[in-house]
């Protein structure tokens, strides 16, 4: 898995305008279209304003969807932007994936997604959604209206599980937070 | 300028950029002696109207400071260092010590490096001003989005957008307060509040933030003949004109 870097730092320590949102947000997807996953980080970021923060999620959530096969994670976040972002999150109805201490854990969104990757994240790898579904002891359509909320801004990627013998059937991750280990600024 | 010029009482004070450009003057002479109270807001208007009028040609600036004391302290504090051929008519009294009133003294920002450096500057003198991660967290949002507002809506004011943020000595309030002399009559501020809540501009989410730091929060906003006002809840209503935006914020403390 190939995993980039976005630091958002250099767009300043203060993101405030949506036009400084939509130059990170081309950032973004650029890197995006090069690797499996990507982290964002926040590291040194004092402030982001919600209008910066929209436009970095409204274009995840376009680059994101459809088939998604890419993971995105948030780190960095000091307590301030963290509220900011759960603001944001809220509005749009959406939620993250936060990167906190090697720990991969959700920001925004409801308990179920939350319970929904702490238990994906348990797989330390590859999972399918049956596997998943018995591990939380919910039915599989329920399960997949949950991961298709986890895939709209990467929590969970999928990829097509092509040994599947009967229809199309799909491999799941989250984001592996060693991967991520050398990347994050200090 | 007289009596208590405090919060909205300010806004009456701004120097009309169309007046201003048509007037060819040498002098502009603040009287600014019988002011009884001042916060931000008042700071901010005065250093927008000074800037304007340099920006317009005039060539002195003539300051008479507020005879009480402690309103010359505060005053002082907040509008800072004036720009050289500014003078301060005092008769040989000295000026007042800065004191921890002024957060920020009102200060033209002309660009995102001005905004950035004033958020950093709340956060640098935060604590010897003994306040709290929670309100310097706040009073930065509000002048992240009274600077972006302004330097987007009012990108051709020539006195920038001017932010002031102070402690009231009497409530001990804190007030963050931002005027642009940029145009915007005609705005209707009813709208323009639903389309800010509506899209996540800065302005509409300031309660929302507040809310989440649990701190109770008062917003006023003035443009052309239009204000609002939020404690609990959006009040508008109609006012004489004032030039550009003004918006204060005060973050109410116990």
């Amino acid at each position: 898995m190939s995993v980039r870097l976005v630091d958002l730092r250099e767009f300043g320590r203060v993101l405030a305008t949506r036009e400084k949102g939509r130059n990170a947000a081309d950032l973004i997807q650029e890197a995006l279209e090069e690797s499996d996953g990507i982290v964002l980080s926040f590291v040194g970021v004092e402030v982001a304003s919600p209008s910066f923060l929209d436009e970095i999620l409204i274009r995840l959530r376009g680059a994101l969807s459809g088939e998604n096969s890419r993971v995105v994670v948030v780190t960095g976040l000091n307590g301030d932007v963290s509220e900011s972002l759960e603001l944001v999150l809220n509005h749009r109805k959406m939620a993250l994936a936060h990167l906190k201490k090697n720990r991969v854990e959700l920001i925004g969104g409801s308990e179920q997604l939350a319970e929904t990757l702490a238990a994906a994240n348990e797989f330390g790898g590859p999972f399918k959604a049956t596997e998943l579904a018995e591990r939380l002891k919910v039915k599989l359509p329920n399960l997949h209206q949950r991961l298709k909320s986890l895939g709209e801004t990467g929590i969970v990627a999928r990829t097509v599980d092509s040994t599947a013998k009967k229809g199309r059937r799909f491999d799941y991750r989250t984001f592996d937070a060693s991967k991520a280990k050398n990347l994050i600024p200090s | 300028m007289a009596g208590d010029v405090r919060g909205r009482l300010a806004f009456g004070h701004l120097v009309d950029p169309k007046r201003a450009a048509g007037e060819d003057r040498d002098l502009l002479a603040i009287f600014a002696n019988t002011i009884t109270a001042a916060d931000a807001l008042t700071a901010a208007v005065l250093r927008a109207s000074i800037e304007e009028c340099l920006a317009n040609g005039t060539k002195k600036v003539d300051y008479m400071p507020p005879i009480d004391p402690k309103v010359d302290q505060t005053l002082e504090n907040l509008l800072g260092p004036l720009p050289e051929i500014c003078s301060s008519i005092r008769d040989g009294k000295p000026a007042p010590h800065r004191d921890r009133h002024a957060i920020i003294p009102a200060t033209a920002i002309r660009d995102e490096e001005g905004l950035e450096l004033t958020a950093l500057a709340i956060k640098a003198i935060a604590g010897h001003l003994r306040l709290s991660q929670r309100e310097w967290e706040m009073a930065i949002a509000a002048a992240v989005a009274f600077g972006t507002n302004g330097l987007i809506h009012a990108s051709h004011s020539t006195c920038g957008v001017v932010i002031c943020a102070g402690i009231e000595p009497r409530s001990s309030a804190i007030v963050v307060a931002a005027a642009d002399l940029g145009g915007g009559s005609g705005i209707n501020l009813r709208d323009a509040i639903e389309r800010s809540r509506t899209k996540l501009g800065g302005l509409a989410q300031l309660p929302l933030i507040a809310e989440r730091k649990e701190l109770h929060i008062a917003l006023h906003l003035a443009v052309g003949t239009e204000e609002a006002n939020l404690r609990n809840r959006w009040q508008y209503e109609a006012r004489s004109n004032v030039p550009g935006w003004c918006a204060s914020m005060e973050i109410l403390r116990t």
